[in-house]
């Protein structure tokens, strides 16, 4: 996504593609390797500079939060195309505001979290806020590619989201295809699995759990739990598919039972 | 303000329900300020929208395109459904192919393909299931329970044990009062009002070295001002089991805590 202001060329705000983010419960040195680190946080003087309308500040800024933003419209039920709109309108507005100095302080990701949260707000009871009143007609949004070391990255991701999923006891897969693929509200899942929507929220506040604790586990164990549970591997297939003996596998899979049952040692 | 969560998954929680529209307005509103203070409350924050997005993109092959490309790999809803395997099944069947029991039970299963094997091991079978019917389950012991303070005042606000504000974090250990407490138990949580249904809460648990097992429960503003049963359940497997009821096969214990609106 890419956000033009025409005839402020020098103020173009690059809406920039989602990009990957390190995930804090990960530990292995590959999936650190692959994406940016969290860590590398916003310093003062990015935000200073994107608070007085710096159009490079502006976009780290998007660069690094976009995805949140866009997730909020989408956590709130609003279709994708329109989450995807209010998300570049959102960016848009801020810098403009920022352009025309009418932000005295620049709170990130709180700002952003409050607007988006607002927008969505508004959005879902009908009552959608004006556009931008500066600029609007010059405003041109375009959405170029991802950079490939961002596609495989999320691509990585995504093909670790599905193993994982697949992960999931039973009663937990079936809630999480429905609330968390499809993005029905606890109610109608609970209507739909004849369950209560306490236990459907419960449910699915277990799978979450049950998630981050697949995710939080070391590189080999992880591999080790998922070719066991998700492909059927025997542990003599899965000491010959990571090229270790046979009694080596079993500490990986008591290790992961562990990390199921207690989570990460803190 | 109201201190930031100081348990992982209350944070993570709390995130997943502010992304997903689930919190009140005084609620998201003390969310956001968290996260001006507490660099953790912007991890979980972010975490909770990777997961939601990916999720999302997993069944919109539009919104994968704009995050992963095209190649991306894809699992609708009704794939997931369809899955048949169940993961801790599996799991636990791994584990025990490579027990020591579990190799002795293969070495007798070559023998018994043998015929010489047959006469003998129909007696050892039967000499088995006399064995395997007669053997009680394994009893879990009690356990007695007791509401700390811990070092952090988000704990317990109030000092007193047992009595929180909402935000606070209910600390909670139970001790096992016989030596064969489980070593890796399942823990289930339950709250109600007095005379009231039990529901299941999300709460975080560990197991300490003793065998003690501690429970982090997050008081919300849906748990409500007022004294509050609280059951919890410790045992080696708890689907399906009834909260109100107890036998040998897992601990029960049942305390309460009060939630106040001010000091």
């Amino acid at each position: 996504m890419h956000v033009t202001a025409r005839h402020h060329s020098s103020a173009a705000v690059p809406m920039a593609t989602p990009g990957p983010r390190r995930r804090t419960a990960r530990s292995s040195p590959q999936a650190q390797g692959s994406v940016r680190d969290r860590s590398e946080g916003l310093d003062a003087a990015t935000v200073e500079a994107a608070r007085t309308g710096d159009r490079d500040a502006w976009s780290v800024i998007v660069s690094r939060y976009q995805v949140l933003v866009l997730s909020i419209f989408l956590g709130y039920s609003i279709a994708r195309p329109r989450s995807v709109e209010l998300t570049q309108d959102l960016w848009l507005k801020l810098y403009l505001r920022a352009r025309d100095g009418l932000l005295k302080v620049l709170s990130l990701p709180g700002l952003a979290v409050r607007e988006a949260r607002f927008r969505a707000l508004d959005e879902v009871r009908g009552s959608r806020r004006a556009g931008p009143t500066t600029s609007v007609d010059d405003l041109m949004l375009a959405a170029p590619t991802p950079s490939a070391e961002e596609q495989t990255s999320r691509q990585s991701e995504l093909a670790l989201v599905r193993r994982m999923l697949a992960a999931l006891p039973p009663r937990q897969r079936e809630v999480m295809a429905l609330a968390g693929i499809e993005g029905l509200p606890h109610a109608e899942v609970a209507e739909r699995l004849s369950i209560s929507t306490v236990r459907a929220k419960q449910t699915l506040s277990d799978a979450r759990v049950r998630l981050r604790r697949i995710r939080s586990m070391p590189d080999d164990v992880q591999r080790a739990y998922l070719l066991v549970v998700v492909d059927g591997l025997t542990p003599a297939d899965v000491a010959q598919r990571l090229g270790r003996s046979r009694p080596e596998i079993d500490p990986l899979l008591q290790a992961a039972r562990h990390h199921l049952r207690h989570g990460a040692v803190r | 303000m109201s201190p930031p969560s100081p348990t992982p998954d209350a944070r993570h929680s709390a995130a997943w329900d502010f992304v997903t529209g689930q919190l009140a307005d005084a609620e998201a509103e003390r969310f956001t300020e968290a996260l001006e203070a507490d660099p953790a409350v912007v991890d979980a924050l972010l975490d909770a929208s990777d997961d939601l997005v990916h999720l999302r993109a997993l069944g919109d092959a539009e919104l994968r395109g704009l995050l992963a490309g095209a190649d991306a790999p894809a699992l609708a809803a009704a794939d997931l459904l369809a899955l048949e395997s169940d993961p801790d099944a599996r799991l636990e069947a791994a584990l025990g192919a490579g027990a020591p029991g579990a190799r002795a039970w293969d070495h007798f299963r070559a023998w018994m393909r043998r015929p010489s094997g047959w006469g003998l091991g129909l007696a050892v079978a039967a000499a088995l299931a006399l064995l395997v019917v007669g053997a009680p389950s394994e009893p879990v012991p009690d356990y007695s329970a007791a509401w700390r303070n811990g070092a952090s005042a988000t704990r317990a606000e109030t000092g007193v044990k047992g009595r929180y504000l909402v935000g606070n974090v209910a600390d909670l250990v139970l001790r096992p009062e016989g030596p064969a407490a489980p070593e890796h138990p399942e823990v289930r949580v339950f709250v109600g009002p007095r005379g009231g249904a039990l529901v299941p809460v999300a709460a975080e648990t560990e197991v300490g070295q003793t065998r003690a097992v501690r429970v982090m429960l997050e008081i919300t503003p849906e748990l409500g001002v007022g004294t509050h049963r609280v059951v919890v359940l410790v045992g080696a497997d708890l689907d399906g089991v009834d909260p109100e009821t107890d036998l040998e096969g897992w601990a029960r214990v049942e305390t309460s805590l009060t939630v106040v609106d001010a000091l």
